[in-house]
């Protein structure tokens, strides 16, 4: 969706735009409690349980808040190291 | 985010025993934190009458249910749950807890009732009773005005409402069985005529005024048939 | 006759919240419906100026409620709209000399005999505005287009939901087209999409409304004004006719082509 809005006619680098980014992290994080510093701890603590089991790609890892209407829903999308060959036989 | 403050939960005497707020925060932490306080001072609190001041905290039947069974385990007698919100009163008016601590100020007072008469003595309340007031008298109580959830009438005679009886009523306290409750509207959350208490069915349609009387062991309600009052 | 109760709230305070209380009563009054408008702060009184009546207080609210009047001698009748009735705010200290369930039961006393009444909730989210939700049907939060009122009118929203009163629904008052169409304000789309609960009116910036309170006219009584349209408008909405939203939203661009996708709840 984010595409077509930024052809629409006037310019959205201004501060109108900077207030609204600004406001989706803040009320995300009104509405859930969590300041950034434990979103920091959540994500690490996530990808240390994710890594017992599965090989991840640490530098490829996006864990992010998002806003569904009046919800939030946190999307992580962890992708796993080259699958491991199992030896067969 | 556990809170760390002293503060969030104070203890305080007022007149009629004591006062414990709770502040802000997460209530299962806070609700711990004073079971805790409460636990550590058992002999403190024996047979202490609490009210408890929860502030903006939300709290839904299972929530209070569970804390007054919990205080009456202690026993310790809470008997009013003070908050700003309107889920948590209602909530407490619905299991009988008193909602305010409101003690009238001397000139709206009890006044008793002059007559020259040779008859029984009565007093006479020209003011809604809201949650927390509590009237004990022995003689008979008229009040002009509402009688609001929360609100307590105690009677060794006989309890007339000049208005909406919603609260909790007990005439004939000392055992008369004779005494009546009349009221505009009677709709209490709580009635019983010396012994015997009555279940109130819930009223259809408009309210008409009635008097409780005991018939046959029972507490009824009959309606105020003034036309037929001559006989 | 049953009134429909309705509970002006905001979170921040200086939004508009009792400028939006008393013209949105007036538009309901001015169509000929029987309307008592609440003023339910605690100490500070605001919606008698705004309205007029100023000078003509003799109880409130808490006399009311402590049983020093009758309901009907609080209740000031407006000389210009006869069915309008104004309950002034008292000028108390004391926080809790109102509680949810008092707000309730004079709901209650109310609704046989009009057809809507109107409640401005103060700003916070501390007892005053809890005991203005405690009777409402309907509960309209009024923001900004601005960083700190769209923050507060978030938390008040969840408010509501938590006391079982929501879903609440949104008036975007102040919007100023220059600075939109400048990039220099939030579009009525940016907050509609961050705070996602149904729109119900949005007011433009217009200095008709401070000349009015200036006046104690309220701006609703003036049809020719751009404010006092789209309180009309409101009225109109609140009382189940669609109507669309004003030209000034549409010709920032956004409002129509976004609408049909960003609406709250998806599809």
């Amino acid at each position: 969706m984010a595409g077509w809005l930024e052809r629409l006619p006037f310019s959205r680098t201004k501060s109108a735009n900077k207030a609204k980014e600004r406001l989706k992290l803040v009320l995300i994080h009104d509405r859930t409690d969590l300041t950034p510093h434990m979103m920091e701890s959540l994500k690490n603590e996530l990808l240390g349980v994710i890594s017992r089991y599965v090989e991840i790609d640490a530098e490829a890892v996006r864990i992010s808040m998002n806003q569904d209407g009046r919800e939030q829903r946190l999307v992580a999308d962890i992708p796993l190291r080259g699958a491991t060959r199992r030896r067969i036989g | 985010m556990a809170g760390t403050s002293q503060l969030s939960v104070q203890i305080k005497g007022i007149r009629d025993g004591l006062l414990i707020s709770i502040g802000e925060g997460n209530w299962a932490d806070l609700q711990d934190r004073l079971f805790g306080h409460i636990q550590e001072r058992a002999n403190f609190f024996k047979g202490a009458r609490v009210a408890l001041d929860v502030g903006n905290h939300i709290l839904h039947a299972a929530e209070l249910g569970a804390l007054r069974d919990w205080f009456s385990d202690q026993e310790v007698s809470l008997w009013a749950v003070l908050s700003n919100s309107p889920t948590t009163e209602a909530t407490a008016q619905s299991l009988g807890l008193a909602t305010r601590l409101s003690i009238p100020k001397p000139d709206r007072a009890v006044r008793p009732l002059d007559t020259n008469l040779a008859g029984e003595s009565a007093v006479l309340v020209q003011r809604t009773l809201r949650s927390g007031f509590r009237v004990a008298f022995a003689g008979h109580v008229v009040v002009i005005g509402d009688v609001n959830p929360g609100a307590e009438i105690i009677a060794s005679g006989s309890v007339v409402v000049w208005g909406r009886l919603r609260g909790v009523v007990h005439a004939g306290a000392d055992g008369n069985e004779e005494a009546i409750v009349c009221a505009l509207d009677l709709m209490p959350t709580q009635l019983r005529i010396a012994s015997i208490i009555a279940l109130t069915p819930s009223r259809k349609g408009k309210p008409d005024p009635e008097i409780a009387r005991v018939h046959n062991g029972q507490v009824v309600a009959e309606p105020w048939n003034y036309k037929e009052r001559g006989k | 006759m049953t009134a429909t109760v309705l509970t002006v709230t905001s979170g921040k305070g200086g939004v508009g919240k009792t400028t939006t209380t008393a013209n949105v009563a007036v538009a309901l009054a001015a169509s000929g419906l029987k309307v008592v408008c609440i003023d339910a702060d605690i100490g500070l009184r605001n919606l008698d100026v705004v309205l007029g009546l100023e000078n003509r207080i003799v109880y409130d609210l808490v006399d009311v409620i402590e049983g020093r009047c009758r309901l009907r001698q609080a209740m000031i009748r407006d000389k210009r709209l006869p069915e309008l009735f104004l309950i002034p705010a008292a000028q108390t200290r004391d926080k809790s000399a109102v509680s949810p369930s008092d707000m309730v039961r004079l709901c209650d006393d109310l609704r046989p005999d009009y057809d809507w009444v109107l409640i401005d909730s103060p700003a916070g989210i501390e007892r005053g505005f809890r005991n203005s939700i405690a009777p409402a049907d309907i509960v309209l939060v009024v923001t900004n287009p601005e960083v700190s009122a769209v923050r507060d009118a978030d938390r008040i929203i969840g408010l509501i939901e938590a006391e079982e009163k929501g879903p609440a629904r949104l008036i975007i008052n102040r919007l100023n087209p220059s600075l939109v169409k400048r990039g220099d304000m939030l579009t009525a789309n940016d907050v509609l999409e961050l705070l996602a609960i149904e729109l119900i009116g949005v007011i433009p910036e217009d200095e008709n409304v401070v000349i009015s309170t200036n006046r104690g006219q309220p701006v609703a009584l003036d049809h020719k004004t751009r404010a006092g349209q789209e309180f009309i408008n409101i009225s109109r909405r609140l009382r189940g006719e669609k109507v669309p939203f004003s030209e000034l939203a549409e010709k920032d661009g956004f409002f129509r082509k976004l609408s049909r996708v960003l609406r709250p709840g998806g599809n």
